[in-house]
């Protein structure tokens, strides 16, 4: 009996085994990250806006922002950030609430600073007209009616013509019904759009990009979430103004 | 509270922004701005392209593209209306768009029933749907904080609407007494309809947000303190339009006796046609033809004749003579129960409960039509087991 021999496949020759890449044109607007960063004066201080005095630990336990839902509701993705839990309540470690927070309102300040567009979403029908009214307060937008995924991920078709959109998403509520996750943050993270999510023991935190444990449900911390993200993103605003005035100062001195 | 600068992820998000979404430029950074920053040199194409967003760009092209094609159109127009005034034998330069439209119904004559379906020629500017102007700036912003709903306008006088309700359950104290002429309007009137409210903004809506602006405007009109938003709402209030008329009511002679007659002429039903006259105070004497009550054969027409007498509680205390002719028996009870009802709203029984009934209605219907594979409306094929 004589085995039947294993045809070996060809080898390649040297020359094919060598994966050539084509050359790319460096782009002129590309600039690399490291000489954005050096050129920046708001990037070489770690918190330029001075955010962190804008509240204390204190103020986030007066506006109840530690106490979660029930524990059979836990998102287990939560865990990181509770405290414990108190008569079958989830209670969040506001220390890492704070240091979540402050990280999230420096975001803020840093993309309002650049002039990007920010956009508040909820859906809780209690704290609606608040956010729409905090949207308008600091000159930016709000959408808390109903969702269409079409808005982010189709925009061109949606605003009938080349639309831009949000550079930075703030979402009061990640939750769109009592169950389900609002369909923007997908979208968002599929757009590749930064979030700031303030998300509640039952929520999901994995597709935000700065999620804030906390309680999103009690209008007063509601109210307190908004008087912060106003008062960062004026911060952004007035320093931006600020430099551009100086700005126009000196060209007018050098003129 | 130590904060730590997490320069990483800021540093992420603006390369993948420069690199991934070229549209925001809001965020975007050229070479020479930053160059520009340090050595503050003078301002190249960089910057000037930095200065106007792709979503800006794209319009302005639009728009562009647009004009210059409703420009071809316009040309294309007037060259027709001036071939239009040659073939009539008129001047060009005085052809106005009626002589254009009475040329166009003189040489391309149509029996289409769709009048929109007909030949036409009309200036370009009515045909092609206008564009719509820009709603954000050269940076790409919206001007409208509710721009990324897709109905800005809607959603504004929503928040407006909210906002008038939280102003009004922060009045403390009693509310003022309503005046019956403060709140008076809402009588006899109704909220504006679904069409005239998107022509008010500019905007398509849902059936389920026009219910909710509804809902709205109805929390607002049912507040105590409702008195303070009279003139805000009134402007949503239209006059309730009339669908429940009386026909013209015949006119009512005085006979010298005292008594009141009201003939009602040529009621109609089918091909069944009659005079019938009603007099009160009367003995509830009913002559059809000359006869009693029994020129209809069938018990249901008797009782279709008196069940509006019935139902205004006048048996008995009017007289009617009536007079049809044409059609079968039904047909005629039909008109002279018409007859009867019009008759007795005119000598003063209450119009309504007669209308609901159906007594003052003028019926429509004619003959039945037949059905596929039958001989008549209701005639069916003997039926015939194999």
């Amino acid at each position: 009996m004589s085995i039947p021999a294993i045809k070996l496949k060809a080898k390649l020759k040297p020359e094919e085994q060598q994966v050539v890449f084509p050359e790319r044109k460096p782009t002129e607007n590309i600039v690399p990250v490291r000489e954005l960063v050096a050129g920046d004066e708001t990037l070489q201080n770690p918190d330029y806006f001075q955010v962190h005095e804008l509240f204390t630990v204190k103020d986030l336990f007066d506006a109840r922002v530690h106490l979660g839902h029930k524990i059979g509701s836990m998102d287990p993705h939560m865990k990181p950030f509770i405290f414990g839990t108190r008569f079958d309540t989830v209670i969040f470690d506001l220390d890492k609430t704070a240091f979540h927070l402050r990280q999230a309102l420096n975001f803020a300040a840093h993309i309002a600073y650049r002039k990007g567009v920010i956009l508040f979403v909820t859906r809780s029908a209690a704290t609606m007209n608040l956010v729409e009214r905090t949207a308008l307060e600091v000159g930016e937008y709000a959408h808390t009616k109903d969702y269409d995924t079409k808005i982010l991920t189709n925009s061109t078709t949606f605003f009938q013509g080349l639309t831009r959109l949000p550079d930075l998403i703030i979402l009061l509520s990640t939750l769109d019904t009592v169950l389900a996750q609002h369909k923007i943050v997908a979208d968002a993270a599929k757009m590749l759009i930064p979030t700031i999510g303030i998300v509640d023991s039952n929520c999901v935190p994995n597709q935000v990009t700065y999620p804030v444990p906390g309680n999103d449900d009690t209008p007063c911390a509601v109210e307190l979430y908004c008087k912060l993200i106003k008062e960062a993103i004026m911060r952004g605003k007035n320093r931006r103004k600020l430099n551009d005035s100086q700005q126009s100062k000196a060209v007018e001195t050098k003129e | 509270m130590s904060l730590i600068w997490n320069k990483l992820l800021l540093e992420c998000s603006l390369t993948r922004r420069i690199n991934c979404r070229s549209i925001s430029t809001g965020l975007s950074f050229s070479r020479n701005q930053i160059e520009g920053n340090k050595s503050e040199g003078t301002s190249t194409e960089g910057e000037q392209r930095g200065s106007i967003s792709k979503a800006m760009q794209s319009y302005i092209e639009r728009a562009k593209a647009h004009s210059e094609f409703m420009n071809e159109q316009h040309e294309e127009f007037n060259l027709g209306r001036r071939h239009l005034a040659n073939m009539m034998g008129k001047d060009p330069e005085t052809f106005s768009q009626d002589d254009v439209n009475e040329a166009i119904r003189y040489l391309f004559p149509s029996g289409l029933f769709q009048t929109k379906a007909r030949p036409m020629m009309r200036p370009p500017e009515e045909l092609y749907p206008k564009q719509k102007a820009a709603e954000f700036d050269a940076s790409g912003r919206p001007y409208h904080a509710f721009f990324y709903t897709g109905r800005p306008f809607f959603f504004q006088m929503l928040h407006e609407m909210v906002n008038k309700i939280m102003k009004l359950n922060l009045i403390t104290g009693v509310a003022a007494e309503l005046k019956e002429e403060s709140t008076s309007f809402i009588n006899g009137t109704v909220w504006i309809g679904k069409e005239v409210l998107e022509n008010r903004l500019f905007e398509k809506i849902t059936d389920v947000q026009y219910s909710e602006w509804m809902n709205t405007l109805e929390r607002i009109i049912t507040h105590r303190h409702v008195e303070r938003e009279i003139e805000y709402l009134k402007q949503f209030r239209v006059p309730l339009a009339r669908t429940s008329l009386v026909e013209q009511v015949p006119p009512v002679l005085l006979q010298p006796d005292g008594s009141k007659v009201v003939t009602v002429e040529r009621v109609a039903k089918k091909r069944c046609r009659g005079d019938i006259t009603v007099r009160m105070p009367g003995t509830g004497e009913i002559i059809v033809n000359g006869e009693t009550l029994e020129y209809f054969k069938m018990v249901q027409s008797r009782e279709m004749v008196i069940s509006p007498l019935q139902k205004a509680g006048l048996l008995g205390a009017v007289d009617v003579d009536a007079r049809v002719e044409g059609s079968g028996e039904t047909s005629q009870a039909g008109v002279v129960r018409r007859g009867i009802a019009l008759g007795i709203v005119a000598l003063g029984a209450e119009s309504e409960p007669l209308r609901l009934a159906g007594y003052l209605t003028f019926d429509r219907r004619n003959k039945e039509r037949n059905k596929p594979g039958h001989d008549s409306a209701r005639k069916k094929w003997t039926w015939k087991k194999r």
